[in-house]
This record gives C-alpha cells, structure tokens and sequence, in this order.
C-alpha cells in the first residue's frame, strides 16, 4: 500500500498461491537485485501488509485476494493472461520492473503518474471491484471516475481524459476506494492511453440530450 | 446524432419493471399482463408473461425503446432479440419480497456474460431503505458474477428514482470507455 515518503522503509512483496520453492526462489531474486532495486524489499507472508503482491493466475483453484496492494498477474503463458501479467517462474527483469515502479509510486503516497508520460514504461491501472454501497452519498464528480473504472482497468491518464477530471481530485477517489479494499491495481507495460474520443462525443452527445428531457446535468 | 436506442429492464416477476417502463414511456406502454394463476397472485394480480414496450422521444436524436423482460432463464431467448443497439441493462429485485436474492442470482446467473459486457445498474426496488445485510449480500452476487456496477435503492413509482436511473447508466457510458454504434438499428 502506498505510504507517505519514508527514506528507510522496506517495502514488502508477498506471494499468492505460489508454490513455497517458488517463493524462495523470489527471494533469491530480490538478493541478486539489490544492488538494481532503488528501495529495499523484502518477502513477506501475509499480502494484506505487502505493497505489491504476486498472483499466481495458474492455480487450478484461484482464491479471490481481499488485499488493497498493487497486484501483479503472474502466468506461464502471459499472453494467454491479461496483458500486463508477468512470467512465472518469475524473471529478474520483470520483477525489478514492477517493485521500481511500486516503490516510486509508495515513496510520494501516490500512483506513479510520471510512468504514465513516458511511452514504453509501467502504468499502473485501475478497475473497481464492486461500487461504493454509499456512491449516492459520494461527491457528484466522483460518479464519473468510478464510472471509468467499472468495465476495464484505466490509468490515471485514462480516467482523467474520460471524466475531464485533474489528477489530484482522481487519487482522492482512489484513496478513498482503497482505503475500502475495492480497487483493484495492475502494473502494464503501454504507450498510450486508450480513450475512444469519437465515442465518448457520440455518448455525450446523447446523454445530453437524454438529460435535457429528463432533468439531469451530463 | 440521431438513432434508435434500447434500454432493458430485467428483473424477477414483481419486481417493478412494467412500473418502471410506465414512469419513463412517453407512449402508451404496450403490456403483456395477464392474471397470475400460480403462487405469484399472492403478490400481484397480473404478471408480465411476454415483454413490456415504451419509447422515449429524444428529439432530434431519434428513439429509446424500453423493454422489460423477465429474468429467469427460460426467457433468456427474449434478450436476444433486443440485443441490437442496447445502450444498458438495469436489473430490478424486489427488495420487499423474502427472497430477493434468489431471484437476483437466477437474473445473473442467466444474463451475467450479457451484463459485464454493457453497462448495467442494480436497482433494488420496493423497499424505503434496504437493510445493509441485503445490499452487502446483491454486492456479493454481482462481485461472484464477476459484475461491476452502482447498486442503489429506487422506488420504481417515482420519476425522479427513474431518472437517477438513467444519470447512472450514461454516466457509465460517457465516462466507462464504451464503443459507439456506429450504425443505426432497425426501429419495430
């Protein structure tokens, strides 16, 4: 999870549905890469107090993860997966990846908005796990940016292009949806952000006139 | 912009969709309503045995056509034959009745790859303030049904729950990165 700016804090990592031997072997990892890592990490058991946690998405019996860290997909066959997941057995480079880019984002308490500006580099991406049971009584701007999160992962880039929104009032609705566990994260590897401009006119265009005849503001 | 556009209400026998489509239609809205013979009369006199059909005039940006369809899964057919140009799904329970959930997961378990696909709101019809134990547990079928969308409490009677209805789901699609059609559908 992400913390405020702390210049000696270990930053933890656990593993979910990993095979013991393979937990080990991410330890190892972590000690070939400490010379590589900007921040100390190290592995921990429990995910609910790791700041990014490792998926196994080959597990025959998945377990749902009730865990507010940045999660990553790992899988044999990553481009069988969803597209940021990682290898497993895991592979150095990928790891120092994804816990450079965690780190930077829990050094400032925020997600990684830098990463996002830059073409090839890590974004960290969004999705809702379920809406805010009290959303009605949630700031009327929020709606918009849970609404950018409903169907698929979003950055920050993403959600702010959808809903016109700054940056700052964007992360005040993800702290709010993490601090309820209901915010899924991903790290993916992207150029771009994806916002279909001709749609979102089309939709606009439609919901105002909807919202005339019926007496909402779009 | 101009078109025609669906929206469907989907729900349980009783659960408000006909009251729904009622309070939205600018026409007169077409009933399939016969008298309940089963267990259901000790609910409601009538029940909804095909679909319910309103329209909404947008103006110069064409049509919404509002159907109701039932959600059990032998009427599953009934969605395909509005699939065409549907902007969004909202599932209506009857929060009133004891079994509410039973009939919230028969609409997911039938309709929910149609729903994830769309954007959808869970409306909880029939109750003043749902208890939380009921919200917590239609979040917990939507969340099992892998479903991601606002669930609110509404009173099916009441244009204004209706229209909160719809700021929702074109708040999805404005904001949700939904694609747009790009071809207008055959009007009936």
């Amino acid at each position: 999870m992400a913390a405020m700016f702390q210049p000696n804090r270990i930053f933890q990592v656990a593993c979910h549905q990993f095979a013991p031997a393979e937990i080990e072997a991410l330890r190892s990892l972590l000690k070939l890469l400490h010379d590589y890592l900007k921040r100390p990490w190290q592995v921990v058991d429990e995910p609910a107090h790791a700041d990014v946690v490792l998926v196994n998405l080959d597990h025959p019996d998945p377990q749902p993860l009730d865990a507010a860290a940045v999660q990553i997909g790992c899988a044999q066959k990553p481009r069988l997966k969803r597209s940021d997941c990682i290898h497993r057995p895991l592979r150095a480079a990928e790891v120092l990846a994804v816990l450079s880019e965690a780190a930077m984002a829990g050094d400032d308490g925020s997600p990684a908005p830098r990463a996002e500006t830059q073409e090839g580099t890590n974004a960290f991406r969004y999705r809702l796990r379920a809406w805010p049971l009290e959303f009605l009584h949630w700031p009327r701007e929020s709606w918009p940016v849970l609404a950018a999160m409903t169907r698929c992962h979003a950055s920050i880039k993403e959600i702010s292009l959808r809903t016109g929104q700054s940056q700052a009032d964007i992360e005040r609705t993800l702290a709010m949806l993490k601090k309820m566990h209901l915010l899924d994260c991903l790290v993916e590897r992207r150029a771009l952000p994806r916002v279909d401009l001709h749609a979102m006119g089309g939709w606009r265009g439609l919901a105002n006139r909807v919202g005339q005849l019926l007496g909402f503001a779009q | 912009m101009s078109g025609t556009h669906k929206l469907v209400f989907i729900g349980e026998p009783g659960a408000g969709k006909t009251t729904c489509i009622g309070a939205l239609s600018d026409i007169e809205t077409v009933r399939t309503d016969v008298g309940c013979t089963d267990g259901l009369a000790d609910r409601k006199e009538t029940t909804t045995v095909a679909l319910d059909y309103g329209e909404l005039d947008l103006g110069g940006a064409g049509r919404l056509l509002l159907y109701g369809l039932p959600g059990q899964s032998r009427f599953r057919f009934m969605f395909d034959v509005v699939r065409d140009g549907l902007l969004g799904v909202v599932v209506l329970v009857d929060a009133a009745s004891g079994d509410a959930l039973r009939g919230l997961n028969e609409t997911l378990d039938t309709y929910a790859d149609e729903l994830r696909q769309l954007p959808c709101v869970l409306c909880l019809n029939k109750h003043p303030d749902p208890p939380l134990e009921l919200r917590r547990a239609c979040q917990d079928a939507m969340r099992a049904h892998e479903l991601v969308a606002p669930l609110l409490a509404v009173d099916a009677r009441r244009r204004e729950d209706c229209v909160r209805i719809f700021e929702l789901l074109f708040t999805l699609l404005q904001h949700g990165g939904y694609p747009y059609p790009e071809v207008d559908i055959a009007c009936p």
